[in-house]
């Protein structure tokens, strides 16, 4: 039989039965004169075996009778009697036309977006600002929009001197360039150089301007160090004003941890909350989000895959880590070290080139505030420069 | 009596062209016969029904004759009408004249 003669047959269907008893030689006889095409007729102890498409069985039943055969079926093959479990299964019915319409979609569909020669740190970034200016997987080919898009992330990324997003082939290849930094370009007007703390000088470099103190001088904090104004003539001329001046300073700083207190911190519960972003539009999978104002919340995409698979679409999270009001009990040890931490980085925001010489710090503990003051000498840059 | 002659048929182009487009004698077709071959196939022409048929041999009515095809495991591997192809082991073909 060709191939095409066992399809017909597999899609017609066919039915495998036996006759006993009675005149079978006369049935095989009916069959015959009635034109059935019955086939692969096999002797049995107690009549035959015979093989007839489905569609003649039903009438069999009448001749056999007519011969005084009893029929029954030993097997049935077909497409239809495959398919005959699966009936009222319409979720197999939705998903193949669902496949047929996103066949006819597929050639404008982006599948994915695949990036040229971008580091994968920056490929988070870029992919979030794609995804606000409406570039992800699963939306529909838009030229317009693709161009629309690039100039919104190079005005929301500054980054990126040059972008190019390019559909080739249902995917969205991004390419970008790094933008050269601005160079840094010093302002001119003129400026003259005040102390910005009470010390003596230990050391004065001035590279612009006319110093007027000299190393071992004591100054007070807002004492004129440096000026601008140079005289020729008559004419006295103001100049940017430009010198580092590191001098010995003396400080204190003071600060209070409570041992018992109260802190928003995260209970270690996180909740993820999807939604599904497909062809603009979008679909929710959780019925409703629970967020307070003290949670921490972090948003991010990726492509939906199936078993590695990626499908045309987005899936958006919300990663959502709820955080609650927590007593915290210190030891006095703890607060210490935090106190410690607090004054160190009191003194290193206040002064620059800080040298420790010396450290002393004192601690009081009273009605469970522990009060820690540090008093430093130190060497730093005390120049602080004032525009005219 | 008169005696008639017989024509001869010329042997003429056109004659030699029509006999090649001729019909053949409906006999040709409607002669029951059997072809065997030595790999266990029988093919059964223009017969008129089957008799008997077990696992050992088959009895068909082929008109002024039946035949009886003996064998093993005799399968009839399709049917229509007045056409029977058998496979399996034969041993033998009877001849059954009828009375």
């Amino acid at each position: 039989m060709s191939l095409m003669g066992k399809m017909s047959a597999y899609i017609m269907g066919s039915v495998n039965f036996c006759a006993e008893g009675g005149m079978y030689e006369k049935l095989i006889n009916i069959m015959l004169e009635n034109k059935i095409p019955v086939s692969k007729i096999r002797a049995t102890p107690t009549g035959f075996s015979a093989k007839v498409p489905s569609r003649y069985y039903k009438g069999l039943h009448r001749y056999a009778r007519a011969c005084k055969c009893r029929l029954y079926i030993k097997k049935k093959t077909g497409a239809f009697f495959s398919l005959y479990s699966l009936r009222r299964r319409y979720g197999i019915l939705a998903g193949a036309v669902c496949f047929f319409i996103l066949t006819l979609l597929m050639p404008r569909l982006v599948w994915t977006v695949d990036y040229y020669d971008i580091p994968s740190l920056e490929q988070n970034a870029l992919g979030k600002h794609m995804y606000a200016a409406g570039i992800y997987p699963g939306m529909l080919q838009d030229n317009e929009k693709i161009i629309s898009a690039q100039q919104q992330v190079l005005i929301a990324a500054p980054e990126y001197s040059w972008l190019a997003f390019n559909f080739v082939r249902g995917k969205i290849v991004a390419e970008a360039e790094a933008a050269v930094p601005k160079p840094h370009i010093i302002d001119n007007s003129p400026t003259y150089i005040i102390a910005g703390e009470t010390g003596i000088i230990k050391e004065i470099q001035v590279y612009e301007g006319t110093g007027l103190k000299t190393a071992g001088q004591s100054v007070a904090k807002g004492e004129l160090l440096v000026t601008g104004a140079q005289q020729s003539g008559l004419m006295i001329t103001n100049t940017r004003s430009r010198a580092k001046i590191i001098a010995y300073v003396e400080k204190s700083y003071t600060t209070c941890v409570s041992l018992r207190y109260t802190a928003v911190a995260p209970t270690g519960k996180i909740s993820e909350y999807k939604t599904l972003e497909f062809m603009g539009l979008s679909l929710p999978l959780y019925a409703s989000a629970e967020q307070n104002a003290n949670d921490i919340v972090n948003e991010y995409y990726t492509p939906l895959e199936i078993n590695g698979f990626a499908l045309p679409a987005t899936v958006k999270v919300l990663q959502v880590a709820e955080c609650a009001e927590k007593k915290i009990n210190l030891t006095e040890r703890q607060a210490k070290i935090y106190a410690e931490a607090a004054l160190e980085k009191a003194l290193y925001s206040d002064l620059t080139d800080v040298k420790v010489i010396t450290k002393n710090i004192d601690y009081t503990l009273d009605n469970g505030v522990l009060t820690a003051t540090m008093h430093i000498t130190a060497t730093a840059d005390i120049a602080v420069v004032v525009e005219q | 009596m008169k005696k008639y002659k017989l024509k001869k048929e010329k042997n003429t182009a056109a004659g030699a062209i029509k006999s090649l487009f001729e019909k053949m004698p409906q006999e040709i077709y409607s002669h029951p016969s059997i072809v065997l071959r030595c790999d266990g196939y029988v093919q059964i022409e223009n017969c008129k029904e089957i008799l008997l048929y077990n696992e050992n041999s088959i009895t068909l009515n082929m008109g002024k004759i039946n035949v009886e095809i003996e064998g093993s495991e005799l399968e009839m591997c399709s049917l229509s009408k007045g056409f029977i192809d058998i496979s399996g082991k034969i041993f033998g073909i009877k001849y059954i004249y009828k009375e």
